[in-house]
């Protein structure tokens, strides 16, 4: 088992995780992390968060070892999970979001349906209202170097009556508020892609829509499943760099890769070479 | 048509002379119309006005930019042609025509489609439409009416059709399986900046001419694309003919199925098993394991 | 909704706008942080359970919780039906299935967490785990002789009638009924010593437990530590007396899923009022069978705010919920979007898959003379708690089956069983899927 190298996680050709281009950059970009059941991103956007705010990322890139605190604000939207879960998740990481100032969390877990939006038979204008929510304070963010994730909002269009242009715009509108905006979300196909599902009203169709229509404005995909041969005792799937349709800016190049990774019941996490 | 013929045809496309007021790009997941629109930039000297359903950023070459979420297609037009009114005095060169970009014809509503296009159009502007061709959606009020795809088809000019080009061989259908998954593989070709359209033009009498082309938009250049053989195999199968009565020669299929045998040595070789050369053994149910034995592998 | 800068302490309702750069004030949440000890709580009398002195005083101090993993919140230890999970340490429950328990890998059900149980075809095995999942609570407040109510069974969708028909305890052959009445004297002694002394050795026990010392003899000293956080359930048998109002609770099905999740929260509230560490089993049977759910609610705009507000509901008492529920996949298929989103909300979920015909009879056939040993079918983990959330690939197909007899409901590894008849066993039948692609049995490191 040793013969095989461990690799360091990067995701552009500067050998970084996060660019300093990227944060540097005027305008704005969207990342997808998709991941299907079984390969859940957590380790993942636990090590984008801690790159984001202090430079590093300890458990899955060795040579970025250099601290910068303060390096962009991160902004992190739920609709899944409670704060007190990514804090746990990141100590980890070496980083304490309790204790960093630029960590902002936006929660839309407790009291999404029993107090946002309490009627998903009509969710419209509740849907709008919570997103000029999150828009507002975002803005109040101060700085412009602002990393945004938001993670599952797909939620809302298999939950209420919502359409597909709705979260689309929505998540437009917040796009431009930030260097960079982590959208991530289940890609379980069909049950959740399914490019030729039909019926408008159908929750898959509306979902495959919002994420076709998400990938079709991507700047950097990223992508995590199990592996195609089925369950391995050592490694626990693939992950996958790959370009969207939009290109970064001339001097921000991706470095298009395709990992397999194992992490372990520690959160330990290792990476090869496909 | 020759080919020359089809390259004088393509460069009047870019630079929007005469007679297509409508010019449909239809791109898809693996090949985006970013570069496509930059080469209408680049050949176009007049006033932008770009449309915007789902652009972050507003394009450096935009002259006008106009954010269309939320705004219903008759509110749109109205803000166009506020913006043409207004236009003759500030633009002293009546001659040329306004280029009005759409970034997405997908986020207009079905019903509202062919007014919103036609609407647009006006003697002093042409409108280039982005159509990204992934996903098909239906109407929901009158199942009979046709697609989006079939619609825009149907009243465009010319349409463009953006395709990736492979210099490589590839696997097609694993690409398109991967893609109907949304995930995006690597493949040098995607979204590169060298890729391949194919132009459909329609005359006035509505007859189309279908020409292909390899498109290069970091220098500029176009060319014609020629369909390429199936290149002949380089095993001269021939040379085996009649040398014996047992029939040596493979034909297409089993050529195939023959190439793709993986040699088990070139298994082995393959990620999993190139750690070192550990043997791993499984502990199954009907294996005897011998509790006083030091020596055995205990799994 | 929220949101603030991370070193405030959450508040349940955000009455001030959160402002970035604002300092804020401490305010724990019941619920959220854990309850400080309670001063003056009666201490328990099982062996090694007891809250050590001098740490049962320590009261947390106030401001952002810096909960370590190691580090299990104090009040549960006092409840004999929490046990830390021998993964993440985090207070777990069983769900009086050992075999169940062993296959979630936290030995149990962690707290705050989710258990869906898929069923294909129409038997109701389900229900059996259901069953002892609920009796398993009520019978921790039948055997802890501090008479205390250690847990609430919440049952959504049914009647008292459910309550009549949970399983009794295995009471064993006369040989086990023996020893385990030899077993209650020393549990008797025991309690005398500890009234005397303050019993140091108990405390060395614990910790070395605690600290994954003694891992060889672990499993023994578990069940010596622990002895009554897991029963064995005698199906045939009868939980009598029936769970009283103050054991269980039944709610009802509305049309609107927000009146359901308040009067759920409401419950669970009121029952932690009444004691701090207790813990509530939250169970849904035969979840949008058509017999008891209207239509409507199979609607995703119902069922998955539904599910979504439950979630939260887990987040929000991550020491004392937990929930199981069982879902008919051939109703609802696990290839439709509705039970997908399911998925992705739950934190666990097994996929129960009765053998069909021609495989029971092939296993019937294999051992003829061994009738304990035919399995009823497959049991797959799709996904496990805590470990699938974080990145784990959980997903085990066909590596185990499931037997259900009358002592217990057991979970194997699985292999094809060898017949002795060559000819019987080229006929193997391989049908819809029923046969698992992976045919050699795996170890379960636990």
């Amino acid at each position: 088992m040793t013969s095989i190298q461990e690799q360091d996680l990067v995701l552009f050709k500067d050998n970084s995780i996060v660019s300093d281009k990227l944060l540097s950059s005027s305008s704005s970009h969207l990342s997808i992390i998709a991941y299907t059941e079984g390969t859940q991103p957590t380790w993942f956007v636990n090590s984008l968060i801690e790159n984001s705010l202090v430079g590093t990322a300890c458990l899955v890139n060795k040579d970025l070892t250099k601290q910068t605190p303060k390096r962009s604000q991160v902004i992190y939207i739920s609709f899944s999970n409670l704060l007190e879960f990514y804090t746990k998740a990141c100590k980890k990481n070496g980083v304490d979001l309790s204790r960093e100032s630029n960590f902002h969390f936006i929660d839309c877990f407790t009291d999404l349906f029993t107090k946002h939006i309490t009627n998903p038979e009509n969710a419209s204008s509740q849907t709008s209202k919570l997103f000029s929510f999150i828009i507002k304070q975002l803005s109040m963010v101060p700085g412009v170097n602002k990393i945004v994730f938001i993670e599952n909002p797909e939620i809302l269009l298999t939950a209420t009556s919502i359409s597909s242009v709705e979260l689309s715009n929505s998540l437009v509108k917040l796009n431009r508020l930030c260097r960079n905006l982590f959208v991530i979300s289940c890609h379980t196909s069909p049950q959740i892609v399914d490019i030729h599902s039909k019926e408008a009203y159908d929750p898959n169709f509306k979902t495959s829509d919002f994420l076709v229509k998400l990938h079709q404005r991507a700047h950097l995909n990223i992508y995590l499943e199990p592996l195609t041969t089925g369950r391995a005792k050592d490694i626990t799937g693939i992950l996958t760099v790959s370009k969207g349709p939009l290109p970064f800016e001339s001097s921000i190049i991706i470095d298009e890769k395709s990992y397999t990774y194992n992490v372990t019941k520690e959160s330990n996490i290792k990476l090869y070479f496909r | 048509m020759s080919t020359q013929n089809s390259l004088v045809l393509l460069n009047r496309v870019f630079s929007l002379k005469d007679g297509f007021p409508f010019v449909l790009v239809v791109d898809s997941l693996l090949q985006s119309s970013y570069h496509l629109i930059q080469e209408f930039v680049h050949n176009c000297n007049n006033d932008i006005v770009y449309l915007s359903f789902e652009t972050v950023n507003k394009p450096s070459y935009a002259t006008h930019f106009i954010d269309c979420m939320d705004v219903t297609a008759g509110e749109i037009v109205k803000q166009v042609k506020q913006l043409s009114t207004t236009k003759p005095e500030s633009s002293p060169l009546l001659t040329r025509k306004t280029l009005i970009i759409v970034d997405s014809l997908n986020y207009v509503g079905l019903e509202d489609l062919t007014t919103f296009v036609s609407s647009l159009i006006s003697p002093t502007s042409i409108v280039l439409g982005v159509f990204h061709g992934d996903f098909k959606s239906s109407s929901t009020k009158n199942p009979n009416f046709p697609s989006h795809m079939t619609l825009l088809t149907y009243i465009a000019s010319s349409i463009l059709d953006v395709e990736p080009y492979h210099t490589s061989e590839i696997d097609e259908e694993e690409i398109d399986m991967e893609i109907s998954r949304l995930k995006t593989p690597i493949i040098k070709a995607l979204h590169s900046s060298m890729f391949k359209i194919t132009l459909t033009n329609r005359r006035k009498s509505g007859r189309a001419l279908t020409s292909r082309f390899i498109i290069n938009s970091v220098n500029h250049t176009y060319e014609a694309f020629k369909e390429t053989e199936a290149k002949i195999s380089a095993e001269d199968e021939s040379l085996l003919k009649d040398l014996t009565t047992f029939n040596l020669t493979t034909n297409t299929k089993q050529k195939l199925a023959k190439d793709q045998v993986d040699l088990p040595f070139m298994q082995a070789q393959e990620e999993l098993g190139s750690y070192s050369g550990a043997i791993i053994y499984e502990f199954e149910k009907d294996d005897d394991y011998d509790e006083e034995d030091p020596y055995e592998d205990p799994f | 909704m929220s949101f603030r800068k991370r070193s405030e302490v959450i508040n349940g309702t955000p009455r001030t706008p959160a402002v970035p750069g604002r300092a804020g004030g401490p305010s724990p949440i019941p619920g959220r942080t854990p309850t400080p000890g309670v001063p003056g709580r009666i201490p328990s009398t099982v062996p090694g359970r007891g809250p050590l002195p001098g740490r049962s005083q320590k009261a947390k101090p106030p401001g952002p919780q810096k909960s370590d993993e190691t580090v299990s919140p104090e009040p549960e230890l006092s409840n004999i039906g929490i046990r830390p999970s021998v993964i993440t340490s985090q207070p777990t429950i069983s769900t009086g299935t050992a075999d169940l328990d062993k296959i979630l890998a936290h030995q149990g059900l962690p707290l705050g967490a989710s258990l869906l149980i898929e069923e294909s075809g129409t038997t109701d095995f389900g229900s059996i785990l259901l069953r002892c999942f609920a009796a398993q609570g009520i019978l921790h407040n039948r055997v802890d002789e501090a008479k205390k109510s250690n847990a609430h069974v919440i049952v959504v969708g049914l009647s008292h009638e459910w309550a009549k028909d949970l399983p009794g305890m295995y009471k064993g052959s006369s040989k086990d009924k023996k020893k385990a009445l030899i077993k209650s004297e020393e549990n008797k002694i025991n309690v005398s010593n500890m009234s005397q002394s303050s019993n140091t050795q108990e405390r060395d026990l614990k910790i070395a437990w605690r600290y994954g010392l003694n891992k060889k003899v672990q499993d023994e000293n578990l069940s010596e530590v622990n002895e009554n956080y897991n029963h064995q359930f005698d199906i045939t048998e009868r939980l009598r007396p029936v769970p009283s109002a103050n054991e269980m609770t039944f709610i009802q099905l509305s049309t609107d899923y927000k009146k359901l999740v308040s009067t759920i929260s409401a419950t669970i509230e009121q029952q932690i009022k009444a004691y701090s560490s207790k813990t509530i089993r939250l169970v849904i049977p035969n979840l949008l069978i058509p017999s008891i759910y209207p239509p409507s609610l199979s609607q995703s705009t119902f069922m998955i705010p539904f599910f979504h507000s439950l979630r939260s509901l887990l987040r929000q008492y991550p020491n004392h919920l937990s929930m199981a529920v069982s879902l008919p996949v051939d109703l609802y298929p696990r290839s439709s979007h509705l039970i997908t989103t399911l998925e992705n909300l739950v934190d666990s979920v097994i996929h129960l898959q009765p053998f069909n015909q021609a495989m029971s009879q092939l296993i019937e056939r294999a051992y003829k003379n061994e009738p304990g040993k035919i399995q009823h079918g497959l049991v797959n983990i799709l996904k496990l708690p805590v470990l699938a959330e974080r990145g784990l690939m959980t997903i085990h197909n066909g590596e185990y089956a499931f037997k259900n007899g009358r002592k217990r409901f057991e979970i194997e590894e699985w292999g094809i069983p060898i017949e002795d008849d060559a000819t019987d066993a080229n006929n193997t039948p391989s049908t819809e899927g029923h046969v698992p692609e992976k045919q050699t049995s795996k170890n379960i490191d636990f």
